[in-house]
This record gives structure tokens, sequence and C-alpha cells, in this order.
């Protein structure tokens, strides 16, 4: 399949006006019709050079995201989610943690045994102007919280669980680099890919760049104006 | 042994084998026949009517199918529900609604079949809803064929009878139209798996 690409490839670029092709058509009008060999010459020198322009560029696969379809009317006016996700299956991708959860009920969803949140005691999140709270746990140690990823990640990748009023209104998962792991995107997208299938009634789902880092936050619908609130906003 | 009796002893074993296979079958299979399993297999898909979106400041592609309920006198063709012959605006919109609930802002979502200016200019105008789109009473498969302009891939869409014809009609749609080789691809099921 990849060597039918490539010839595909190499047939359709040597076709094309200015890459070559026409510029040696061309240039070789008259010469093609007094010296037929002077054009075979000039198409086989077009042929090897569009192999290796399709050598030069190989065959990759785009990873496509499925959002969750929907149902439309017989006239196409009005829809609805196709397949209604609920937040169970919001709970499943995040290893039993509901928005609106208490710090003291985060507690028990969490693989470390011996924590124990109380708002009082979180360290308040300043990049929001509202009484943000938020506890972080090291990627390593997220137990089902990170089920979804299987590519590698940097040492200092984190999770961070966020609270507004007491509540749990976002779980940000921050994939970072280090030596071993210098470009985590892959572990991003795995991550990302299963959540974009939720309705956005279900969940707020972002994949976004602040540095070095690739941040998936998945938001409490509900959040109203934090949904658009972003990391890097941090210090701000 | 006479001459007849032998012959009748050959022929015998052939009648009766001709005789059991002439015989009706019962076909009386109890509750077999009333599978709603069988039931269910058998009854057409509704229309999907599918597109390809992208965010170009993330370099993300969306797939946003749209599935239309039949109306009261839709025939099957071909074991295929009819889609709508002219699919309203509104339907686009709300594919490009989809990659916008993901994205900073709205003007980073367009459609994912662009024209030759989009690299240049990465905006929704220089790209194409009604290309980036398939119709499952038309083509089983939809495809993407992309270059990589540096941040953001530039790509065009096609459909096609299968994964690989639809990759080729949508590499062919890419080098014609952005004169440029375009191996970035993908191919999936116009319909919901």
């Amino acid at each position: 399949m990849q060597a039918a690409r490539m010839t595909e490839s190499r047939i359709v670029t040597a076709a094309h006006p200015g890459a070559g092709g026409n510029r040696a058509g061309h240039d070789g009008k008259g010469a093609h019709a007094h010296r037929p060999w002077l054009g075979a010459l000039l198409a086989g020198a077009v042929s090897i050079a569009g192999v290796a322009a399709a050598a030069q560029a190989p065959d990759t696969t785009k990873p496509i995201l499925t959002l969750p379809p929907l149902q439309w009317d017989d006239r196409g006016v009005s829809w609805t989610y196709a397949t209604q996700r609920a937040p169970g299956d919001l709970a499943r991708l995040m290893a039993g943690l509901k928005f609106g959860l208490t710090p003291e009920d985060v507690s028990q969803h969490l693989p470390d045994p011996g924590a124990n949140l109380h708002w009082s005691d979180l360290p308040v999140a300043k990049e929001f102007s509202e009484d943000v709270r938020y506890v972080w746990i090291p990627m390593q140690a997220a137990g089902a919280l990170r089920k979804l990823v299987t590519a590698c990640f940097g040492e200092p990748s984190h999770v961070v669980l966020l609270f507004l009023n007491k509540a749990l209104f976002r779980v940000s998962w921050r994939f970072l680099p280090d030596q071993n792991c210098p470009d985590p995107h892959a572990a991003a997208e795995e991550l990302y890919a299963g959540f974009v299938p939720l309705a956005s009634t279900v969940a707020v789902s972002v994949h976004y760049r602040v540095g070095s880092a690739e941040v998936v936050d998945v938001t409490d619908p509900a959040a109203g104006s934090l949904i658009g609130q972003r990391w890097q906003t941090r210090g701000q | 042994m006479r001459p007849w009796l032998r012959l009748a002893i050959l022929v015998l074993p052939l009648l009766a084998s001709a005789a059991s296979r002439g015989t009706p079958l019962d076909f009386n299979l109890g509750d077999f026949d009333s599978s709603h399993a069988l039931d269910d297999a058998t009854k057409p898909r509704d229309c999907t009517v599918t597109y390809l979106v992208e965010n170009v400041v993330t370099n993300e592609t969306f797939v946003a199918r749209m599935q239309f309920t039949p109306g009261p006198h839709a025939i099957t063709l071909k074991g295929l529900l009819p889609c709508p012959a002219l699919v309203p605006p509104r339907v686009a919109e709300a594919a490009l609604a989809g990659c916008r609930d993901h994205a900073d802002k709205k003007s980073d979502c367009v459609f994912a079949d662009m024209s030759r200016g989009f690299h240049d200019a990465p905006v929704i105008a220089n790209s194409s809803g009604n290309a980036a789109r398939c119709a499952s009473d038309q083509a089983p498969q939809i495809a993407i064929a992309c270059w990589n302009a540096g941040n953001f891939d530039v790509c065009n869409v096609a459909c096609g009878a299968d994964p690989d014809a639809a990759i080729l009609a949508a590499r062919n749609r890419c080098e014609a139209t952005h004169q440029k080789a375009c191996p970035i691809t993908a191919a999936l099921p116009v319909q919901a798996p």
C-alpha cells in the first residue's frame, strides 16, 4: 500500500505544472519534435525527480478526533446528540471523579490512600480571579486518571484538580518533557481523544500548549466563565 | 442374480437420495424466526453526512457525523436511506461548532477542504464546507490528504468506495489544488462504526 501511494504521488507530482514536468515539456517543445530521445531522457529525469520528491515526504497517518454524532430531524432543522453520553461515561474516564465532588469526596477516589483533602487546606490557584483551590498529583502516581495514556511523558508531568466553591470543576493533565521523553504530544493526544466524543453538555475538553507542556483540560460545562480560562494565564 | 434385480439394487439408492432431496424441509423454526437482533441488523441505517473540520492552531482534525432521521416516505435504495438533496447550511455550521467547542477562538476552526491560498491565509473563507463532507448514500468512506505548511496542515477531502480509493481521491485533489505532495492522509467510515 505504501508503495502504491508513493507511485500515485510520483505520477501526480510529475504531472504538476511547474513541478518540472511542464518546464521540461515547454523547453523541449521544439527539441522533442526533432529529437525524440531527448524527450524520453527528460521524461525519465522528471520521473526520477518525482520518485525522489515522494521519498522525501513519507506517508504519515493523520490522527482524527471523533466528535459526538448529532441526530437531525428529516428536514435538517434541529438536532440532539445521537448517543446520550451520561456523566457516568465521564466518571469512567476520570477514575470515578465527577464534577461537583467536594475535596473530601475526591480524596476517596485518589490513588494515594493517605490523601485527605479539605477545602481550607488547599492552596489558591492564583491564575483565577475567583477563589479557586487546587491539588496536584504526579502523573506517575495518577493511577486510573491516566489509564488512557500509553505513550511516554516526562517525570515532571502532573494532574491538577481544581475546585470552586468546594466543588470540583476541572481536571487538568499537564504533560511535560524530560530526557527520556522529549515530546509528550502523543500522550496528550491519547488522553484528549478519549474525551472529545463526550457531548459538550457533559464535559468541555481542550488541548493546548504552554511552552513545552501539553495541557488537556476537562471542565464542568456549568463552570461558566471559568471554562475559557487556561493555564497560561497563571501568574498574570 | 437376474439383470433387472441387479439394476434395481443399483438404482434404488439413487432414487432414495433424489426423493430425500425433493422432500420439503420442515421450516418451522419456532420462535427463532422472530429474532429482533436479525431485524435490527437488516434495518437500513440513517443517512449520515460526515464532515472533516480542522483546528488550524492546534493542527487537529475532527470528524463530525450528522445523522438524519428518515422522512415518513423515505425509500431505501440498495439498502441505503437517502440523504437530503440539499444539506442546510446550519448542518455545516454545527460541524464547525463541534470543533469550536474545543478551541480557544471560533476563528481557529475551518473546514478541512482548503483552497490554494489557505497556507497564506488560514481562514474559514479559504475552506469549503460542501467539499469537506461525504454522504452515506453516495460513498461509504471519507478521506483527507494534507501537506504540512509549518505549524498546520493544508488539506483536501474526498469520498470513496473504500479507504484506499478515498485516500487516493483526496490526495489527487490536494496535489492538484496545492501543487504539493500530500503524504499526510487518513480515511474513515462515513457512518459511525
